[in-house]
């Protein structure tokens, strides 16, 4: 079993894609993991896209995790999904595709409900569609500026309970190369309380900035 | 004013975009920095982008817009690359605190005002299932950015798009 990791975050610190990779990948635990983090650029996402995709087309699995961005995927994801759309097709002319892999995707989001990640995960089935490989599932994981948060918390435990269950889920989805529902699951915490937490990080944040609340309210227009 | 996002050459959009004192348009100079989910066109520079790349001020150039009209080729029932990065860099548009709209969360207006949205999708062999799921990108978006969705058109080539001249007659 071999399984490709593919991070599409920007963040190279407290991402988000990244704790929830991790966590799967312990869940996984066998085997063997090649991991690729996607490029931060729209005009040279082909760069090494052949050898890339050409190590992509010998896995049996491919989990994608990124974070939401104004509804759908970041723009430099799109960037690089086509870019291997066109790799994979070439590959597949020169007859040099050894394997069609499986993918799976795993989309979290600022917004409490995973369920506002359901147009991503459906532009990663279109593009398996075009790309001519499998969907198996997705997972939308809400409240995502909470998820750092709770990276010492173990696995399964308290209002880490639902995500990791669906983690869970998918592993065994990945791990037998199954098909199943998207799933879209957040923290274990009230929405009201995410909320506040979140407005009084803003404030926290703006203020180690060396501003002040009132410029949260900054108008440009003014 | 009319803010027109977009992915077409300079020489296209001159050829098949309104243009005139009213219109304003963001066009892909090569140069445009992806987000790197810094969060500091809230916290660091209130209502701007901290990378300045000539697409930090979005979020008040659609401030300052009654209309947005984004003409994209559609990619995987989405934007294309350029004006999705366009898209992504535009967050500062709104407030970062949140409010609860349609029993969903969604993030709270920083300028008092509506836009109306035009969209524009172009491309080939777009099927049915694609077609729909770009609507509902566009009807998503204009639920986060208080906007009011007048048109959303596709069409095989950017040819045949009839992108809306101004009805009042002023471009
Ligand atoms: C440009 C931009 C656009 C975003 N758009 C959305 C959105 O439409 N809906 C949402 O719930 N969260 C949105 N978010 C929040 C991110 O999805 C969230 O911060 C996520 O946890 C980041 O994941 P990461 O740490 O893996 O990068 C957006 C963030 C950025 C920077």
């Amino acid at each position: 079993m071999k399984t490709a990791l593919i991070n599409g975050s920007p963040k190279r610190e407290k991402s988000v894609s990244a704790l929830l990779l991790k966590e799967l990948r312990d869940d996984l635990s066998e085997g063997e993991f090649l991991t690729y983090q996607i490029p931060l650029t729209i005009y040279n996402a082909d760069e090494g896209i052949s050898e890339i995709a050409e190590d992509l087309l010998t896995c049996d699995a491919l989990v994608f995790a990124f974070p939401l961005y104004a509804d759908g995927l970041p723009g430099h994801v799109t960037a690089y999904l086509r870019a291997l759309e066109a790799a994979f097709a070439m590959l597949r002319n020169k007859q040099k595709q050894e394997k069609t892999p499986r993918v799976y995707g795993i989309v979290n989001c600022g917004f409490y409900e995973g369920k506002q990640t359901h147009l991503a995960l459906d532009m990663m089935k279109l593009w398996c569609e075009k790309a001519k490989i499998d969907w198996g599932q997705g997972v939308g994981v809400g409240a995502g500026g909470m998820v750092y948060g709770l990276r010492n918390i173990p696995a399964g435990q308290g209002p880490k309970k639902a995500i990791s269950g669906a983690l869970r889920d998918l592993s065994e989805q990945v791990g037998t190369l199954g098909m199943a529902q998207d799933q879209f699951v957040s923290p274990g915490i009230p929405r009201i309380l995410y909320k506040l937490a979140g407005e009084m990080g803003w404030r926290n944040q703006v203020k180690a900035n060396g501003l002040t609340r009132r410029d949260l309210f900054t108008k440009r227009t003014d | 004013m009319k803010l027109i996002i977009h992915d077409l050459t300079q020489e296209q959009a001159q050829k098949w975009l309104p243009s005139g004192k009213e219109v304003k348009k963001i066009t892909d100079r090569g140069v445009i920095q992806s987000c790197i989910g810094c969060f500091g066109c809230w916290v660091k520079t209130p209502g701007a982008c901290i990378l300045k790349d000539h697409y930090e001020d979005m979020g008040e150039k659609m401030a300052r817009a009654d209309e947005l009209i984004i003409v994209s080729e559609c990619v995987y029932g989405g934007y294309s690359p350029f004006v999705k990065t366009v898209m992504d860099r535009s967050i500062s548009y709104l407030h970062p605190y949140f409010v609860i709209k349609n029993g969903e969360m969604h993030h709270r207006r920083r300028y008092k005002k509506d836009l109306t949205m035009r969209v524009y999708f172009y491309g080939e062999g777009l099927g049915e299932a694609e077609k729909q799921l770009a609507r509902s990108v566009v009807e998503a978006n204009a639920l986060n950015y208080y906007a009011d969705v007048k048109a959303v058109e596709f069409a095989e080539r950017l040819e045949d798009l009839e992108v809306s001249k101004d009805e009042n007659g002023t471009d």
